[in-house]
């Protein structure tokens, strides 16, 4: 059976946790399939939990970041949730370091980031048009 | 003279030395059936059933107008029955096809005209058969063509031929029936209509096709970049369609000519509508926005397609200097805040 990564929608979140062994075959298709989501979704936010990764090579650490910087193409972004102390170091010994991507502690640490900034952006959103009201109602 | 010393073996005068044949003072020409085959197969493959068949009729039309006029030139008949009956006597010694008739009433002075015949060994019903098998309508329209040229000359006024029977549609004998133009009611509309549609090119509607495409892509390159100003210091620029470099470069000049006269401090460029890109468009919009930037506008991109967030990432597009977002409602929301913000400051 070929087996594909869930994407899941959780309120304003994508959430997308990877427990199986990555292939480049693998990475490719959940790159299709995010981009594809991200733009049919309603959502802001994209969580990425590698947990359960003890190995990442630089083709599918490149390949996470791509697929960081589609999301943000279309407005969304991405926080990478517990990544293995392990594969970190491995990562940075390589010199691909996950530079341009947000990343957490684990999924709850991600989504709390996520949600204290949509927060902020609609409190930010409110009092704008707190005060367009208030001009139009001046005109 | 009469009909039945009508020689054609006699009335044709070969010239070999001359390289001519001629009836009358009018040159013939000898074809091989085979080679008239290619020909109708050419014209039908790149013509169509119904140009192709408007151009047999005429050329049978003119072979049968001008052999009458040939005929009753240069020979005395001695009824008018013989000056008639040498169409269909002439049709069968050029070997077209051989000519029975069943009957035929006619009075000149009146211009009432009505035959019926048989026609046997049709040259055309042969070649069409042998290159297209057995169809549903009658297929000899020069046959056709030669019986209306021939009574129209004879009668002095339009008459059309048409075929009731035919070898091409799986009939035993091809059978014909000539009447006045005017006393067919609609079943001879498909011969009439052959007869009429002289005017009717194909180069000319290719090129009336092709100038129709030229006035619509001139059209379109006016109706697809129109900046509009939604908010005070907020222009939005939504893009539909194709975009390939010819379109990103108007689309370029449109908008900086658009922020130098409304010194807007916001842009948001909308690609909702756009599916794909290339990547030198991409990479083309992309410096859109820097200019735009250059002039001091904060430009933001909205409703980038799946398909050309990855075409950007792939060519390693540097993002980092563009504000992409959602939508278009995201983007006009960005803007304000950053307005605000501006005012604030200020």
């Amino acid at each position: 059976m070929r087996r594909t990564i869930p994407i899941i929608k959780l309120r304003q979140n994508l959430i997308v946790s990877i427990q199986i062994e990555m292939t480049d075959r693998l990475v490719g298709e959940l790159k299709e399939n995010i981009a594809y989501e991200v733009r049919a979704q309603e959502v802001s936010g994209l969580v990425i939990e590698v947990s359960a990764v003890d190995f990442l090579d630089s083709y599918i650490a490149r390949s996470i970041q791509q697929i960081a910087k589609i999301a943000s193409c279309m407005g969304v972004e991405t926080i990478l949730a517990g990544l293995d102390p392990s594969v970190a170091i491995t990562l940075v010994e390589m010199g691909a370091d996950m530079l341009g991507v947000q990343t957490a502690l684990d999924l709850e640490d991600a989504l709390d980031l996520l949600e204290e900034r949509q927060a902020a952006s609609k409190a930010e959103e409110e009092l704008v048009l707190a005060e367009i009201y208030a001009q139009l109602e001046e005109t | 003279m009469k009909v039945s010393d009508l020689n054609l073996g006699e009335m044709l005068s070969f010239k070999p030395d001359e390289g001519r044949v001629l009836l009358g003072g009018d040159r013939m020409l000898i074809f091989r059936q085979d080679s008239l085959g290619v020909l109708r197969r050419l014209l039908y493959d790149q013509l169509g059933d119904r140009l192709s068949r408007s151009i047999l009729t005429h050329f049978g039309h003119q072979c049968g107008s001008g052999d009458y006029a040939t005929l009753s030139a240069n020979y005395e008949w001695e009824s008018e029955l013989d000056e008639m009956g040498a169409g269909p006597a002439l049709h069968t010694w050029e070997g077209l096809v051989h000519v029975e008739p069943i009957s035929l009433e006619f009075d000149r002075k009146a211009g009432s005209f009505h035959m019926k015949g048989i026609w046997r060994n049709s040259y055309e019903a042969e070649i069409h058969r042998e290159l297209f098998g057995v169809g549903e309508a009658p297929v000899c329209h020069t046959l056709t063509g030669y019986a209306s040229g021939w009574c129209s000359g004879f009668i002095g006024r339009r008459v059309i031929a048409i075929e009731t029977k035919c070898v091409g549609k799986g009939d035993e004998h091809c059978e014909f029936e000539v009447r006045p133009a005017e006393d067919w009611s609609d079943e001879a509309d498909a011969w009439r209509e052959a007869l009429d549609t002289t005017d009717y090119s194909l180069s000319r509607e290719l090129e009336a096709k092709l100038a129709v495409i030229q006035e619509q892509e001139l059209a379109i390159s006016e109706l697809n970049t129109p900046v509009m100003e939604i908010w005070d210091d907020v222009l939005v620029l939504p893009i539909v369609g194709v975009v390939d470099t010819r379109r990103s470069m108007e689309i370029m000049n449109n908008l900086l000519l658009s922020i130098e006269q409304t010194q807007a401090r916001c842009v948001i460029i909308d690609v909702t509508g756009v599916e794909v890109v290339d990547t030198k468009t991409a990479d083309y919009l992309l410096k859109v926005m820097r200019a735009a930037n250059l002039l001091g506008s904060r430009c933001v991109l909205t409703g980038l397609s799946s398909a050309i967030a990855q075409t950007l990432v792939e060519i390693g597009a540097d993002l980092s200097e563009v504000r992409t977002l959602r939508n278009i409602k995201e983007g006009l929301k960005d803007c304000l805040k950053f307005l605000r913000a501006q005012t604030r400051a200020g």
